[in-house]
């Protein structure tokens, strides 16, 4: 599958008549994927990176490790600066409202799981991805819009104090009954011996 | 013996298995409507469970940004939640909500909490500034003693109501100061916007300009009135108000007078623009006055269990009353 992907990338990036530069870039579980220099600048992290490798040869170049990003997320970021290349990032200023409207392509990307959601605004806040960054926490906002304390905790998987002190407090008495098994265990060993 | 411990490890594993099959099977739904989260997140405390016992794996280091978790969690939990977002992520998503969800966040989860609790963080300035009027922000004098962006926002939401005063009376711009105009034969009074009926509140009150004849600060319920013909002391002239006329420190209610306040000989009469603090305390039923900080004494007891509003009234024209909540005062 992602070889495909990486070919009809391929085939898609060789339609214009200058072929973009494209760099490489490795996530936590050892994926390799490849960004075009225009996508790069939504990323203020990677164009750092990039800016502060001087390379004439760029194929040459080992990919660059990002250690806390998993590959299905990068993926999904590298998708995010490829549709948005060219555009000016967002500029963070107090005389600017904040209503964003999220554009439709933007809101269908968008619409996975939570965890997905939140995995992807971890990345985008460490990539420095701003343009990505507001959609998706407008995203999160509108959901929680008019949600009590305890709808919110449903939607967003958020454990109150009661149960975690009983995950805690299970997770602990399954850890003894591990250890009383062992302890059995050993003792069973010597008897035998003997 | 060895044929009982096989039997006792054989069930754990088993055990072990049933409990991690759901997670994976949960994993593959991509869409979850919020009553199958619920089974989610039940799956993913039955899956923490038996990992913790396996001290081999541990959890992805998560970004530098992070909120340290609360508690020591199981490695298979996620290592991405909502409750521990980055604080600067958190940020970005509160600021898109309205003040009512920002309450309902704040109860969400103590991570929220905490951030929503940074009293002059992004989120409250903003409010702050889309809030109150300019008037208001740009006096350096009006807020000075509320010391963040919250404090100034909640004083809003106390502050006199355009909507519940006498005709004759008008805010200023900046929200906070009513202003008595010169109508003759008349009391007017007004009310807070937010009545109190728990825990203890302090409302900074100053008298700009002559008192005249009448010039009661006290409090009512909603059903006070709030104008009548003549210079009446007004508050304080039924069983729904309690007043304090500083032109000759009379304490009023239910027509009754009940004193001299401060209960001393000759109590100093009020200076244009000392500051009065009103402080009610709902939970002991009284209420009482300070004046530029200092405690005169309980000026009104068995005060009946209703809502309450910091009220004036006022005859002078063009004189002018500021009030300003500063919650619960310092005990000292």
């Amino acid at each position: 599958m992602s070889a495909e992907a990486a070919a009809v990338e391929v085939q898609a990036n060789e339609a214009p008549i200058v072929a973009p530069i494209m760099y490489k870039v490795e996530s936590s579980d050892g994926q390799v994927y490849e960004i075009s220099d225009e996508a790069v600048k939504q990323s203020n992290t990677l164009s750092n990176l990039i800016s502060t490798c001087v390379a004439n040869d760029v194929a040459s170049m080992d990919p660059i490790p990002i250690t806390n990003v998993t590959g299905n997320i990068m993926k999904m970021v590298i998708e995010w600066c490829e549709k948005h290349k060219g555009e000016t990032l967002p500029v963070e200023d107090d005389s600017v409202p904040k209503n964003i409207t999220v554009p439709e392509w933007d809101t269908n990307f968008l619409k996975i799981d939570n965890d997905v959601l939140f995995d992807l605004i971890v990345a985008s806040n460490f990539l420095d991805v701003p343009g990505l960054m507001s959609y998706a926490c407008k995203m999160v906002a509108n959901m929680a819009i008019g949600k009590s304390p305890d709808e919110m905790r449903v939607l967003f998987a958020i454990p109150t104090d009661e149960e975690d002190e009983a995950a805690e407090k299970a997770a602990k008495e399954k850890a003894e009954a591990e250890k009383k098994a062992i302890t059995e265990k050993d003792a069973a060993e010597p008897s035998t011996s003997k | 013996m060895a044929e009982n411990d096989g039997e006792t490890i054989v069930p754990d594993e088993q055990c072990n298995l049933t409990a991690s099959t759901p997670m994976k099977s949960s994993g593959l739904e991509q869409v979850e409507s919020p009553k199958e989260r619920k089974t989610s997140m039940v799956e993913c405390d039955d899956e923490g469970n038996p990992s913790s016992g396996t001290p081999d794996e541990s959890p992805k280091q998560l970004t530098p940004h992070s909120i340290p978790p609360r508690r020591r969690r199981s490695p298979r939990r996620p290592e991405v939640s909502a409750s521990r977002l980055p604080l600067k992520v958190l940020n970005q998503i509160f600021q898109y909500l309205p003040l009512k969800d920002l309450r309902s966040a704040m109860l969400t989860c103590h991570s929220w909490n905490n951030a929503l609790s940074m009293e002059d963080s992004d989120i409250w300035q903003y409010l702050l500034g889309k809030k109150l009027p300019e008037a208001a922000v740009s006096d350096p004098f009006l807020l000075a003693e509320l010391g963040s962006a919250k404090k100034k926002l909640r004083a809003w939401y106390f502050a006199w109501n355009t909507s519940d005063i006498s005709r004759n009376n008008y805010i200023r711009t900046n929200g906070f100061t009513v202003h008595r105009q010169p109508v003759a034969q008349s009391t007017d009074g007004v009310r807070g916007k937010r009545g109190i009926s728990k825990g203890v509140h302090a409302f900074d009150i100053t008298w700009d300009g002559p008192l005249g004849t009448v010039a009661v600060v006290g409090i009512a319920t909603k059903h006070a009135a709030l104008h009548c013909v003549g210079y009446v002391a007004l508050l304080g002239s039924d069983d729904q108000s309690w007043g304090w006329n500083l032109v000759d420190n009379v304490l009023m209610h239910n027509g009754a007078q009940l004193g001299v306040y401060p209960k001393m000989n000759n109590p100093p009469k009020y200076e244009v623009g000392d500051k009065i603090r009103l402080i009610i305390d709902c939970d002991t039923h009284v209420a009482y006055f300070e004046r530029n900080s200092e405690f005169l004494g309980i000026a009104f007891n068995h005060i009946p269990p209703l809502r309450l509003y910091p009220a004036v009234c006022a005859v002078y024209g063009n004189t002018e009353v500021t009030m300003v909540y500063v919650g619960s005062p310092q005990m000292g």
